[in-house]
């Protein structure tokens, strides 16, 4: 099961790109990137899930580990690009009310050229 | 000189028995590069590189004085210039026509030498080849025999693999039974209907639930489902089962009491081993069939669905987030009040493929099931929903008719 996290740190910003499947077999290895991901009070954080296309309740844990982390050191934490299947494991949970998230946008037919 | 001798294909000389030279062929004088006036009554020894002349004086002279003549000897001449050229020397006094002098015939050697060479160092190289593949030989030996070694290591390591496979399917057998063993029987009386499912997902299941008749009218049920599946999350629910047996049982019961116990031993369980953290979804429901009332907390579970005997729905969604993720979470129940009889149905995300969007119709749908014939149509639906083997989940529902 392939995965792959890409991470673009400017000065007070942080864009961590996820791509692929996240389950109990790629969670540790998303989480021990996500660790080395240094935060500051204020960092705005971005977890752009629009090209991930499975995520299990281990994937879950982990995301919800990295976003009391940033939390706790002060920093900002937006979820965004989440297919309706992964913004569904989100409502579920009841986490919606709690994080900050943006179901993926999807370009309805009136604004296609 | 005969004109044959003189050009014979091999040098000729005569010499004293003291070794002075008295006559020498044109072969001889053109070998050595000399002029035959600068040789006849010259020594011998002008002729001789210096191992040579010991040679001759200490050993060939000696022996044609007492044997007449000599064969084959080996040795090396000196030409004018220095160069050295080997020859095979055959001597004899005997037959004598003229005096005692010396006959010797000189041939050289120089290709036979060169020949010797070639032959010495094919030689050398064959041996070499013969030691390589003497070496190459004793090599696949060790090879083999490392290999034979390995194969017999791994036959013996393939058996003890078997063996503990064995064993662990045994002991995973045994856990299943223990974790079904623990579940609570449905309940089945006048005012209250169950049936129940629960599949692990493989030999152990993160689901787990619990039903507990507490008094004459009041019910205790709850579902759990630890993340992930497997070992880990079986012993969690294992952990959970033994706290909620507790709780539920213990006086003053309240849901917020039950759902706030779990939530903090989890945190309780992790505080130390972040990376080992396990949450779990839980749904709490206390069924009072007297008061015609349930009081719930969903803590990040799947939504509860009830019908009453009218088809109206209703959806006991989450209110709180999953058990262990956050401190300090605020448990507070929800109540539902009915006035009719009718169906809870209560399941894990396993069951979740099918989606409540899916589970309203059909639990409209088929509402005039009995509840055995309900479960075995849900069944049937499960059995045909297609979910990828890999990301299979621990499947878990319960279906409750409150008359």
């Amino acid at each position: 099961m392939d995965f792959k996290l890409d991470v673009v740190e400017e000065t007070g910003k942080v864009q961590a790109i996820l791509q692929g499947e996240i389950d109990a077999y790629t969670a540790p290895v998303l989480r021990e990137q996500l660790d080395g991901i240094s935060i500051s009070e204020g960092t705005q954080v971005e977890l752009n899930f629009s090209n991930v296309n499975y995520m299990d309740s281990t994937g879950l844990s982990v995301i919800v580990a990295f976003y009391k982390s940033v939390v706790a050191n002060g920093g900002d934490i937006v979820l965004t690009c989440l297919s309706e299947r992964l913004k569904r494991l989100f409502d579920i949970t009841g986490l919606t009310d709690i994080m900050n998230i943006e179901v993926r946008k999807v370009i309805s037919n009136n604004e296609r050229i | 000189m005969d004109e044959l001798l003189d050009r014979a294909p091999c040098g000729f000389l005569s010499m004293t028995e003291d070794g002075t030279i008295t006559l020498v062929n044109q072969t001889l004088v053109e070998l050595l590069d000399y002029k035959r006036e600068n040789l006849v009554g010259e020594h011998i020894n002008l002729i001789l590189t210096s191992p040579s002349c010991l040679f001759v004086q200490l050993y060939l002279l000696p022996l044609i004085a007492l044997e007449g003549h000599v064969e084959e000897l080996y040795i090396t001449l000196k030409t004018k210039n220095g160069g050295e050229i080997p020859i095979l020397i055959n001597a004899s006094k005997k037959n004598v026509i003229e005096n005692n002098n010396i006959k010797c015939i000189l041939i050289p050697i120089r290709q036979r030498n060169k020949y010797e060479n070639e032959l010495l160092i094919a030689k050398k190289d064959a041996e070499a080849a013969l030691k390589a593949k003497h070496d190459a030989i004793e090599e696949l030996r060790v090879t083999l025999e490392t290999l034979e070694s390995q194969t017999e290591e791994l036959l013996r390591l393939n058996e003890q693999n078997q063996q503990f496979k064995i064993e662990t399917k045994r002991e995973l057998e045994l856990a299943r039974k223990i974790q079904q063993t623990s579940l609570t029987s449905p309940i089945q009386n006048k005012d209250i209907e169950m049936e129940t499912f629960y599949k692990a997902s493989k030999d152990l299941s993160g689901d787990i639930y619990g039903i507990y008749q507490l008094d004459s009218t009041r019910f205790g049920i709850i579902l759990l489902d630890v993340m992930g599946h497997g070992i880990s999350s079986a012993l969690i629910t294992m952990s959970l089962h033994a706290l909620f047996h507790r709780l539920i049982r213990e006086d003053g019961l309240t849901v917020e009491k039950v759902m706030k116990g779990l939530d903090n031993h989890l945190h309780e369980l992790f505080q130390n081993n972040e990376e080992a953290r396990h949450y779990c979804t839980a749904i709490f429901l206390l069924v009072d069939t007297d008061k015609q009332q349930i009081d719930y907390i969903n803590a990040g579970h799947p939504s509860a669905l009830w019908q009453d005997a009218n088809g109206t729905q209703f959806e006991l969604h989450s209110t709180t987030p999953p058990l262990g993720l956050f401190k300090n979470v605020r448990f507070e129940s929800q109540t539902l009040l009915y006035k009719n009889s009718g169906r809870l149905l209560l399941y894990t995300d396993g069951v979740d493929p099918l989606g409540t969007e899916y589970l309203h119709p059909f639990l409209m749908e088929n509402a005039s099931l009995s509840l055995p014939a309900f479960k075995k149509k849900m069944l049937q639906t499960l059995s045909n929903c297609q979910i990828d083997n890999s990301k299979s989940d621990d499947q878990c529902f319960i279906i409750i008719d409150i008359k």
